[in-house]
């Protein structure tokens, strides 16, 4: 790709959103290039939803404990970080433009990936796992719609791909180099607020049906908990309501429209609560609700 | 390509292409228009002709925007009630009035905080039933706290412990400090009956123009100045199509109160950027007896009352950002007050800067 992010625009299609990405970071257009560049482009006279800049100042603080910073349009949404956290910071800023402003859509902070006719979303606070269980599903041939943010449409309750990279940290990094030797990274961002992150590349298959909505057929609840075995609980859909509402960005500003798209949701899903300790065993649970649902189909 | 254009003429969105929207976007966002510019084309039957890759991000705004305006009846009820307690009523004031009585000026429109006015006497009252309530003063600095009480027309924002929501108390449209201060008996208050609400005390309608046009040209910083031209711009016609003689009314009513050059401003100002009808200009006699004072003040506010943005600031914006904020504080306070107290805010935020530690970005990380 003869694309240089440091000279010219990239104009980005991440599914609903085209994005006009800039830096003037070397580190910065390094990692976009090595992430990003299997990503549709779109033409410079495409409407653009999001313009982003991440950058560096251009007075000593460029070169004395440098920092960078985010900003959409022309504004500066939040407080500079240290440089080397400038493509996390680039991934966190995009997660929270669309988080603020995409309010034509009821959005959870969720994982959520698809196999084969099932479509499970993940809601999960820090801490679960579940970005790693994700990245492990996913590259192992589960498609990855977000890691991040699950996007409900209002009008017909699909769900919207939004495929961007997989945000890890700490041991999570080298648990998914070393179980998926192939896998694409981004460099490591050390001392960040969560610890080291480093951010996985979709695989092709994912990023090649950015455009392909799905109906969610799952809601499980995932739960990290070391040595122990793998424990499946059905919840009832009140419950399920209740955490779906918890692990929501703008439920409550949607009213009416929002009340019944996650109804809906509810209604037309199954929900569980999942606890695991091994990949594998998780890996496997996840295939075994394919089975289930052809059997039942 | 400007936001005000649009406002003026709403059908030029049946022609614009994809960069054109992404200005207009732009502009409408950092000016505070965005929901506004949804509801004034939905009002004209025009979001047919918004490409589907645009329209989400006009209606998003207006979506908060109504998320808000249902909210403030819950602080409506809380707020009533608490100080029921004493018998005393509240009278609300600007945003969250006009999405009470939902008044058109309040569609698509954004506000942070609660404003409500109650007698000078009744203030420590209040206060109190509302502690009770939850509400706590917000970061109390003994200095800000001097500040307020000593000087200004509301005592520093309370913030409901629990819903997070912001409530400034106010006893006067005025600071004490301004040589146009009123007493509170002075202002006009109507009631109107709301839906499933009930009873809500405001300024009368001539005083709610009055009040707004008082407080945007008492400002030192414009935070959305285009926005407050436009509230203005909104509610001049509003009243003016439902009662044929309110902007003479509206004179008469500034003269009484002795807050004229307000109303002079306001009309002047919303005539020139959007064109809003005052009837008859010249013999309304708008422009200051001053020639120099009118120019400068021209300067000013021409500059002022534009988008917020890029395309439309320059070397003037910023010198007449200067300019106000002098004029803004100088109106409220006399210089005798104005120099110690500007002294000692800069001296407090010079010392922040050194010891305040810094907050983790919390919003932005997941």
């Amino acid at each position: 790709m003869n694309e240089n992010i440091l000279k010219d625009p990239c104009y980005l299609n991440i599914g609903p959103f085209n994005c006009q990405i800039n830096t003037n970071i070397q580190s910065v257009a390094l990692n976009f290039s090595k992430i990003y560049d299997e990503h549709p482009r779109v033409d410079k006279n495409s409407f653009i939803d999001f313009k982003v800049n991440i950058k560096a100042p251009n007075t000593l603080r460029r070169y004395i404990k440098p920092t960078v910073s985010f900003l959409l349009d022309e504004q500066e949404p939040f407080k500079p970080l240290p440089a080397s956290q400038g493509f996390a910071m680039l991934e966190w800023g995009l997660n929270w433009c669309i988080a603020n402003h995409a309010h034509h859509l009821l959005i959870f902070h969720a994982a959520v990936i698809e196999k084969d006719g099932i479509c499970v979303i993940l809601p999960a606070p820090p801490g679960s796992g579940k970005s790693t269980l994700c990245a492990t599903l996913v590259l192992s041939g589960w498609r990855l719609l977000s890691d991040e943010l699950t996007l409900v449409s209002l009008k017909n309750g699909e769900i919207l791909p939004v495929v961007k990279p997989i945000n890890l940290k700490n041991n999570s990094i080298d648990i998914i180099k070393e179980h998926f030797p192939t896998s694409v990274f981004s460099s490591i961002a050390h001392d960040t607020h969560k610890g080291n992150v480093a951010l996985l590349k979709p695989p092709k298959y994912s990023i090649k049906c950015i455009n392909k909505n799905a109906k969610a057929t799952h809601i499980i609840f995932p739960k990290y908990s070391k040595n122990s075995t793998l424990a499946c609980e059905d919840i009832p859909s009140d419950e399920a309501l209740i955490d779906l509402i918890k692990n929501s960005f703008n439920y409550h500003l949607l009213g009416e429209l929002g009340f019944n798209a996650l109804i809906n949701l509810v209604r037309n899903t199954k929900a569980m609560r999942l606890t695991y300790s091994q990949l594998d065993d998780g890996i496997n649970f996840f295939n075994s609700l394919i089975n289930e649902y052809n059997h039942n189909n | 390509m400007n936001i005000i254009t649009i406002i003026k003429s709403p059908k030029l969105v049946q022609n614009l292409d994809n960069k054109n929207w992404e200005l207009v976007i732009s502009q409408a966002k950092s000016s505070g228009l965005l929901g506004r510019l949804y509801y004034i084309f939905k009002q004209q039957n025009l979001l047919t002709y918004i490409p589907d890759s645009v329209i989400w991000h006009l209606e998003s705004d207006y979506t908060i925007s109504k998320h808000l305006r249902i909210s403030c009846r819950r602080e409506f009820f809380e707020i009533t009630q608490a100080l029921s307690n004493k018998n005393i009523t509240p009278i609300f004031l600007k945003g969250a009035m006009y999405a009470l009585r939902e008044l058109p000026v309040c569609f698509g429109r954004r506000f942070s905080d609660i404003d409500v006015l109650v007698n000078k006497t009744e203030i420590e009252d209040a206060e109190r039933e509302l502690y009770f309530q939850g509400w706590f003063p917000q970061k109390k600095i003994d200095y800000d706290d001097k500040y307020y009480r000593q000087w200004m027309h509301e005592i520093p924002p309370l913030q409901h412990a629990k819903r997070r929501t912001v409530l400034d108390l106010h006893h006067n449209i005025l600071p004490l400090t301004n040589k146009n201060h009123l007493p509170f008996e002075a202002f006009n208050i109507q009631c109107s009956s709301v839906e499933n609400l009930g009873n809500i005390y405001s300024l009368s309608d001539l005083d709610i123009v009055i009040h707004s046009a008082v407080h945007l040209f008492t400002e030192s910083d414009f935070t959305n100045p285009l926005r407050d031209l436009s509230d203005l711009d909104i509610l001049i016609r509003y009243y003016s199509q439902r009662e044929k003689d309110f902007v003479i009314n509206l004179i008469t009513r500034a003269k009484e109160l002795n807050l004229w050059e307000y109303i002079r401003l306001a009309l002047r100002y919303t005539h020139l950027i959007f064109d809003t009808p005052t009837g008859n200009i010249k013999s309304l006699k708008l422009d200051s007896k001053n020639w120099v004072q009118a120019q400068v003040q021209d300067f000013c506010f021409i500059n002022i009352f534009k988008p917020n943005h890029s395309s439309c600031n320059t070397w003037k914006t910023k010198f007449a950002i200067f300019l106000l904020y002098w004029r803004g504080h100088l109106l409220r306070m006399p210089l005798r007050l104005l120099i110690p107290h500007l002294t000692r805010k800069s001296w407090m935020a010079l010392k922040d800067t050194f010891t305040k530690e810094k907050e983790p970005n919390e919003n932005m990380i997941p």
